[in-house]
């Protein structure tokens, strides 16, 4: 009896305190606004095929690309990995029962139920046209429903921060008897990094959405210039959970690769330590760089200085993560499957995007780039395109972990290529269009950009194929897949060790530590 | 924490309470203020809390916690006072 | 590992993270500070000095109160726990009715958050100082109500480990204040 039928019933479900079952219902849930979010973009990428844009007016086009900015930050790529994939994996791969507090961990799913009804009905009621950064003052004096979607942000953000302390409790405290930190698997060093993260910048970010609510309905003009007020004051708070926010979505991500890695080229990592402290490092230095998003803003010269250095040193630690990955590849007997194709997409994205990244740091580059599509294409290779290679990897490796069963590989190799071609076809353009001057969050265009615009639509849909492709067939996997066995990856760490998929107590009598995640012989 | 050292730290806590009252009506600084709130919340936090001799991991959340504080301040600081 | 190394853990990171939610508030008063020193100065002068130095007074003896509640507990001495945490709710009530004299003596003089500011006029910054003002003791009010609720649950119920946990809570919510005191009650010279 595995934990998908046992208890059974569906109050069962949705009361469950079975970390597994919360996985199961995160997933669910940030599928679920993942094809919300990607119909947004649809939507744009379509009404930007013509210059004059004939599909939707200007105010819309506002609103949509507010809409897919707020429910793809919050609603899918924060929760996926860490939220969905991170519960159901952490306390099997270290050997637990459970999390810490299985009671917080159902509470903290209905509480994103919550909140993202919230941002749902803001949605609904008129949506929202400030963007997903809510600047001020704009955001304040907007006539549509701020304040509702800064509220339904707020409460998510409530849920993270449970999560995030979940996670640390159980790392801290719930390993198997025998497993030291240096023990730990890759993933779950970064899914204690992000928690790290996840607690300690989401309530900047909660106090800055409740004083914009608050000043949207009060009139506070807390950010407003005409009492005294500094705009550019509520752009540090929210960079200061944002820009990290963006670790909170990439490290589980890396954690991931770090698993696929060594899993297929059957083989330690090349450097352990050098990969925990990167990711812790990256954690840290994350917050160490929020202001360059305001190089323009009218930030002071020497904050410009110090944060776009500062922005410098995360690319050191990535560079660390590339080559570790990379040099444990090297020699490995590697086995070429879905999984580890995802994680060479995610490793050019990543390497392009991280680059890319380097340049815009710069602050005076900056100044040509700021608010182009330069930018845009910038951070949906590394944030997006990262976190959506990671997020399809883990799904594939841990597909039979989670479900019993096999996909079929010559459908998943193809939905990849897919997926992959068509995501490098959607934003390389915007690369150029941002280089040649086209300005972000613009419904209209000058005709001469037209064709690199037709270029990243078409990508758009190729990549959404490639994504209803994916669904698909694991879809179809799920209900008439072959079993899989117990461990088809022949992987050593200890999620594999029980029976798959897990039965509700994870392991069957008392889990034995016996050698470390990749100790293979 | 034995009672004494409760005791003790009680009446730390109430005369530094008083001097700061008393500094500042005398006219003293910002700096005198805020050196006076950070030595209450020293002894608040190393006794009262406990951290003197709680778990290292424990001590650590709340030096990160402090630190994040200050990078934040320090941060929107430096922009406002040198733009 | 025990229950409660793992409760105590969670509450540490309860108090960081609730930390961090002051914090950004903190950083709009240093930089508006920075920005309108004279204003700030002036505003401080305009709440009620009497009502600032012994809220702090309250709340530091509350926190001492509830220290000495663990420390009997810990000794089995339960009674005097009990009555250790009857002072705290008291004293926590008695902070709360003096911070609400302090805000209707304000409304009162036209001393109201935000645009509606009609209060002395030190010019500009002055509405900002008292919208900070609102928010932080406001924020930090409402941090006093629902530690007043856990430790009349603790009261209550009476369980050793969550009157440690709330103890932890208590004395978070006091240190926050000792920094809201200065800034609004004190640093009257810029």
């Amino acid at each position: 009896m595995s934990f998908w039928s046992q208890p059974s019933g569906l109050r069962a479900w949705l009361l469950t305190r079975d970390h597994k079952r919360i996985g199961i219902l995160y997933l669910i849930a940030v599928l679920v606004f993942l094809l919300l979010g990607g119909v947004f973009a649809l939507i744009l990428r379509l009404s930007l095929v013509t210059p004059d844009n004939a599909l939707v007016d200007a105010h819309t086009y506002d609103e949509l690309f507010t809409h897919h900015g707020i429910v793809m930050v919050w609603l899918f790529m924060i929760p996926s990995i860490p939220s969905a994939l991170g519960n159901f994996l952490v306390p099997l791969m270290i050997g637990a029962r459970d999390v810490a507090f299985p009671r917080l961990n159902l509470a903290s799913f209905w509480i994103f139920v919550a909140g993202a009804g919230l941002v749902l009905a803001a949605l609904l009621a008129g949506g929202v046209d400030t963007g997903w950064t809510f600047y001020t003052p704009y955001s304040t004096t907007t006539p549509t429903a701020a304040t509702l979607a800064a509220a339904g942000v707020f409460v998510t953000g409530v849920s993270s921060i449970l999560t995030g302390l979940n996670f640390i409790a159980t790392i801290h405290t719930m390993r198997v008897a025998g497993m030291r930190w240096r023990d730990l698997p890759l993933f779950v060093w970064t899914i204690y990094a992000t928690s790290i993260i996840l607690v300690l910048a989401t309530p900047v970010l909660g106090l800055a959405l409740l004083v914009v609510a608050a000043d949207h309905l009060w009139v506070l003009g807390l950010f407003d210039p005409s009492t005294g007020g500094d705009p550019i004051l509520f752009e540090h708070l929210f960079w200061f959970y944002s820009h990290p926010a963006v670790y909170i979505m990439i490290l589980p991500a890396m954690g991931v690769v770090s698993e696929v890695v060594c899993t297929f080229s059957h083989k330690r990592p090349a450097w352990y330590g050098a990969i925990v402290a990167s990711s812790l490092g990256i954690a840290l230095v994350g917050f160490l760089t929020w202001g360059h998003h305001m190089f323009v803003a009218g930030m002071s010269t020497f904050d410009v200085g110090l944060f776009g250095s500062l922005s410098m040193l995360v690319a050191i630690f990535s560079a660390v993560k590339v080559f570790t990955w990379t040099a444990t590849l090297y020699g490995g007997s590697i086995t070429i499957a879905t999984p580890l194709l995802y994680v060479f997409t995610f490793m050019f994205l990543f390497v392009f995007g991280g680059m890319s990244g380097v340049a815009v740091a710069t602050s005076s580059l900056d100044v040509h780039w700021h608010d182009t599509y330069f930018v845009v294409a910038h951070f949906h290779f590394i944030m997006v395109g990262s976190t959506m290679t990671g997020f399809l990897a883990a799904l594939h490796y841990w597909f039979p972990k989670i479900t019993g069963k096999m996909y079929s590989e010559t459908w998943a190799r193809l939905g990849c290529a897919t997926v992959s071609i068509g995501f490098v076809l959607t934003f390389t353009p915007q690369f150029l269009l941002g280089n040649a001057g086209m300005p972000r969050r613009y419904a209209t265009y000058p005709a001469h950009f037209q064709p690199l615009h037709i270029v990243s639509t078409v990508g758009a849909c190729v990549l959404a194929s490639g994504m209803l492709l994916t669904l698909a067939y694991l879809v179809y996997a799920i209900a008439r897949g072959k079993p899989a066995g117990p461990n088809p990856w022949r992987s050593m760490s200890f999620e594999w060790r029980s029976p798959s998929p897990p039965p509700h107590e994870n392991f069957e009598g008392v889990p034995q530590w016996t050698a470390g995640p990749y100790d293979y012989v | 924490m034995t009672g004494r050292t409760l005791i003790v730290t009680y009446a730390a806590l109430v005369a530094l309470a008083l001097t700061s009252w008393l500094t500042a009506s005398l006219g003293a600084g910002t700096g005198v203020a805020l050196a006076f709130a950070a030595a209450k919340a020293l002894a608040i936090a190393l006794v009262f809390m406990e951290l003197a001799r709680a778990h290292a991991a424990d001590r650590a959340i709340a030096a990160i916690a402090v630190f994040f504080v200050a990078l934040l301040c320090a941060g929107a600081l430096a922009d406002v006072a040198f733009r | 590992m025990s229950d409660e190394r793992r409760y105590r853990l969670a509450i540490w990171i309860v108090i960081a993270s609730e930390t961090l939610l002051f914090a950004g508030l903190f950083a709009l008063y240093a930089s508006y500070r920075a920005e309108y020193g004279h204003a700030f100065s002036e505003g401080v002068r305009d709440d009620l000095q009497w009502i600032g130095g012994t809220n702090t007074l309250v709340l530091l003896t509350s926190s001492f109160a509830i220290a000495w509640a663990v420390h009997a507990m810990r000794a089995g001495r339960a009674r005097t726990a009990r009555r250790c945490l009857e002072l705290v709710i008291v004293l926590g009530l008695a902070f709360l009715a003096l911070k609400l004299v302090e805000w209707g003596v304000h409304v009162h003089d036209g001393v109201v958050p935000g645009v509606a500011y009609s209060g002395p006029d030190h010019g500009p910054g002055t509405s900002l100082f008292f919208t900070l003002y609102f928010a932080m003791t406001g924020l930090h009010a409402l941090h006093v109500v629902a530690g007043l609720a856990l430790v009349t649950w603790v009261r209550v119920s009476q369980r050793p480990l969550a009157l440690e946990l709330v103890a932890l809570y208590w004395h978070f919510v006091d240190a926050i204040w000792v920094f809201l005191w200065p800034m609004f009650y004190l640093m009257s010279s810029s």
